[in-house]
C-alpha cells in the first residue's frame, strides 16, 4: 500500500461513525408520518397512475414516479413503499460523493472524507426520507460525472450517457450536464470514438418517456416524447408568479434563507417530529467557500496565463481531467451548471433547486478538507469533528427525532427559516 | 494531538459529546415546574362556551362545574383550551390575559365570534390533571373524563390562525 493510501485510524474512525449516523437517520420510522407531506403527493398519486394506466398530471417527466410506482408494485401502496427508492438513492449519493472526491484527490482518505460529510447533510437525508424526485435527481448526475471522468473509455461515455438520459427522464434540467459529459468525452485520448456515444442520452431519455406514456395508454414515440416535453416546458416557463411562502432566489440558496420546511407533526408532550431541509450550516458555508477559492484559484490561473501570453495553452490543459486543478474547475463545473438556468430564468424556484448543485459543492469542500488534512494535520480533523458535533445538533430535525418547541427554533435559529409547513 | 493516542482521545471526547448535542431540546417540555410555550387555538365565541369539570382544585384552581357538569362553582377559572400541537391544556383566567381579551371583544364586536387566532403564551407547567371532563360550546355536553395539563400564563400575545 502506498504511503499516501493510508488513513490515519482516528480519522476513519470518525468518518464511519459520522456515515453509520447519517445511515440511521435516513432509514429511521421510514414510513412516518403514513400520510404524505409537502410534495410527496405530487409524485406518489402519479406512481399510482402509471400503475392503475392512467395518465400522469405531474409537470417533470415519468422516471421518478415510475420507479416510486415499482416499489409501490412490489411493496404495496404504502410509506415506506413511497420513499424506498429515495432512500436507495440517497445511501448511493454518500458512496458518490465519496467516490468523485477520490477521483478528485486520488486520495482514498478524500473518499472517507466526501462520504462523512454526504451523510451527515441534512439537505441529502431530507431528500432521501421523502416520496421526492431531487435526491434521484441528484444522484443521477453525480452518477453520470462520476462514470464519465473515472472510465475513461468510450464505453465510459456510453454508460454517462445512459445515466444522464436518465437523470433528463427525472427533470430534464439535469440536460445541463450534457457539456460536461462532452467536456469528458472530449479529453479522451480518441475523442472521435467516444463523441457518438454522447447520443445515447436522448433515446434513453425518449425511451423512458415513452415507457411512461405506454403505460399510462397515451401516444408513444419520438414525436409525442417532443411534444409533451414542450408542454412541460411551457408549463414551467409560466410559472412566475413568486407567491409562495417557500420560494427563494437562487442567490439566497447560498446563506440559505428559505429552507423548506417539509413536515412537522405533533407528538407526544407538546413535542413535534420535525423535517426540515436546511443542511448541516456549516458545511453549507464551506461549500460556499470551497466554491469561492475554486472560483478564485481559476481566476488566477487565468490572469498568471494571460500575463505571460500562455491563455492558449492553459484552456488546451482543460483537456487534461486527470490532472489535480483540471479536475476541481470540473467539479466547479458540475457546481455551477444546476444553477445556471436559474440565473437566466424568472421562473419560480425552491432551495431544492439547488440540490443537484450542492452534492457537488460537497465534493470541493472534500477535496479542500483532504489537502488541509495534509498540511494541517491536526486542524482539519478538528475542523471535521466540528463539521460532525454540528451535525449532531442537527440531526433530530433530520431523522424527525421528537423536539420541543424550543428544540426545533434553538436549531432554526435564523427567522425565515421558521415557516411553518402548510403555510399558503 | 499528533499522537495517535491523543487523536483517538479526542474521537472519544467527540463521540461522547453527541449524544449531549443530538438531544438538545429533546426533554419534554411539559414536565412540573417547566416554563414552555404554547400555541392556544381559540375562536371568541370560546370565552362563552369553553367550560371543565373538575371535583379536585389542584393548586386551588377550580374548574367552573363539578359533579360532571351538574353543580357549578362560583370560583371556577380553569379554561379548557387545545393547543395546534393537539395538546389538552387547562389555564386559569385564560380570557382575562389582555392580548386574549383585546381579540375577542374586537372580534365579537364585529361579530366575527368564530373567527380562528392564536394565543402565543409563555407558561408555567403545574401538573397533569386527571378525571376533567370539558365541553367546547355553550350547547354542547361534557365529554367523557380525560386528562390536561394545568399550565399558569405567565403573558400571551394574540396572533390570526394562519393554519
Amino acid at each position: 500500500m502506498r504511503r499516501e493510501d493510508r488513513i490515519d485510524p482516528p480519522l476513519a474512525f470518525a468518518c464511519v461513525a459520522m456515515v453509520a449516523y447519517g445511515l440511521w437517520l435516513r432509514m429511521v420510522d421510514l414510513n412516518f408520518p403514513r400520510g404524505m407531506s409537502w410534495d410527496e403527493h405530487h409524485f406518489v398519486l402519479n406512481a399510482r397512475s402509471y400503475l392503475a394506466g392512467v395518465p400522469d398530471l405531474n409537470d417533470h417527466p415519468p422516471l421518478g414516479k415510475l420507479i416510486i410506482a415499482a416499489a409501490i408494485e412490489l411493496l404495496g401502496d404504502g410509506s415506506v413503499a413511497w420513499r424506498i427508492a429515495p432512500l436507495l438513492f440517497g445511501c448511493a449519493n454518500i458512496a458518490l460523493v465519496g467516490l468523485l472526491a477520490r477521483w478528485a484527490t486520488g486520495e482514498r482518505r478524500a473518499f472517507y472524507v466526501g462520504a462523512a460529510l454526504a451523510a451527515l447533510d441534512g439537505f441529502l437525508i431530507a431528500y432521501s426520507r421523502s416520496a421526492l424526485l431531487d435526491g434521484m435527481l441528484a444522484c443521477l448526475c453525480l452518477a453520470t460525472v462520476w462514470t464519465a471522468v473515472r472510465v475513461r473509455t468510450a464505453l465510459g461515455i456510453a454508460l454517462a450517457s445512459l445515466l444522464l438520459g436518465s437523470a433528463c427522464a427525472i427533470k430534464y434540467s439535469a440536460v445541463v450536464f450534457f457539456p460536461i459529459l462532452a467536456w469528458a468525452a472530449l479529453s479522451l485520448p480518441r475523442p472521435a470514438l467516444a463523441l457518438p456515444a454522447l447520443l445515447l442520452a436522448p433515446p434513453t431519455y425518449v425511451g423512458w418517456f415513452s415507457l411512461g406514456l405506454h403505460l399510462a395508454r397515451q401516444r408513444t414515440g419520438v414525436a409525442a416524447v417532443i411534444a409533451e416535453t414542450q408542454r412541460l416546458y411551457r408549463h414551467h416557463a409560466g410559472l412566475t408568479d413568486w407567491k409562495h411562502p417557500y420560494l427563494s432566489h437562487w442567490y439566497e440558496w447560498f446563506l440559505p434563507t428559505r429552507p423548506i420546511p417539509m413536515r412537522a407533526d405533533p407528538w407526544s408532550e407538546g413535542r413535534v417530529r420535525v423535517l426540515n431541509s436546511i443542511g448541516n450550516p456549516l458545511l453549507w458555508w464551506l461549500v460556499d467557500l470551497a466554491v469561492l477559492v475554486t472560483i478564485a484559484a481559476a481566476c488566477v490561473a487565468l490572469v498568471l496565463a494571460f500575463r505571460k501570453r500562455e491563455l492558449p495553452a492553459l484552456l488546451g490543459r482543460l483537456r487534461r481531467i486527470g490532472d489535480t486543478p483540471v479536475k476541481r474547475v470540473l467539479l466547479l463545473a458540475a457546481f455551477a451548471a444546476p444553477l445556471l438556468p436559474w440565473l437566466i430564468a424568472k421562473r419560480d424556484s425552491y432551495m431544492n433547486h439547488y440540490l443537484p448543485a450542492y452534492v457537488f459543492g460537497i465534493v470541493l469542500v472534500a477535496t479542500l478538507f483532504d489537502a488541509a488534512l495534509r498540511r494541517f494535520r491536526t486542524a482539519a480533523f478538528v475542523a471535521l469533528l466540528v463539521v460532525g458535533q454540528v451535525a449532531f445538533f442537527y440531526s433530530p430535525i433530520w431523522g424527525q427525532l421528537p423536539l420541543t418547541r424550543s428544540g426545533v427554533y434553538a436549531r432554526l435559529f435564523v427567522q425565515s427559516w421558521r415557516v411553518q409547513p402548510g403555510t399558503p | 494531538m499528533h499522537s495517535i493516542a491523543a487523536r483517538w482521545v479526542t474521537v472519544a471526547l467527540w463521540l461522547a459529546l453527541a449524544p449531549l448535542l443530538i438531544s438538545v431540546g429533546m426533554r419534554r417540555g411539559f414536565r412540573e415546574g417547566a416554563i414552555t410555550e404554547v400555541d392556544i387555538t381559540l375562536v371568541a365565541a370560546d370565552a362563552q362556551g369553553l367550560a371543565c369539570s373538575l371535583e379536585e382544585k389542584p393548586w386551588g384552581y377550580a374548574c367552573e362545574y363539578r359533579a360532571g357538569g351538574r353543580e357549578r362553582q362560583p370560583d371556577g377559572t380553569l379554561v379548557p383550551a387545545l393547543t395546534l400541537d393537539r395538546l389538552d391544556l387547562l389555564v386559569p383566567e385564560l380570557f382575562a390575559q389582555a392580548a386574549v381579551r383585546d381579540v375577542v371583544a374586537n372580534n365579537t364586536a364585529r361579530g366575527a365570534l368564530q373567527e380562528r387566532f392564536v394565543a402565543k403564551c409563555r407558561v408555567r407547567v403545574l401538573q397533569r390533571v386527571r378525571g376533567v371532563q370539558r365541553r367546547f360550546s355553550a350547547t354542547a355536553a361534557f365529554e367523557a373524563p380525560s386528562s390536561a395539563w394545568l399550565v399558569w400564563p405567565l403573558g400571551c400575545t394574540a396572533h390570526p390562525d394562519r393554519g
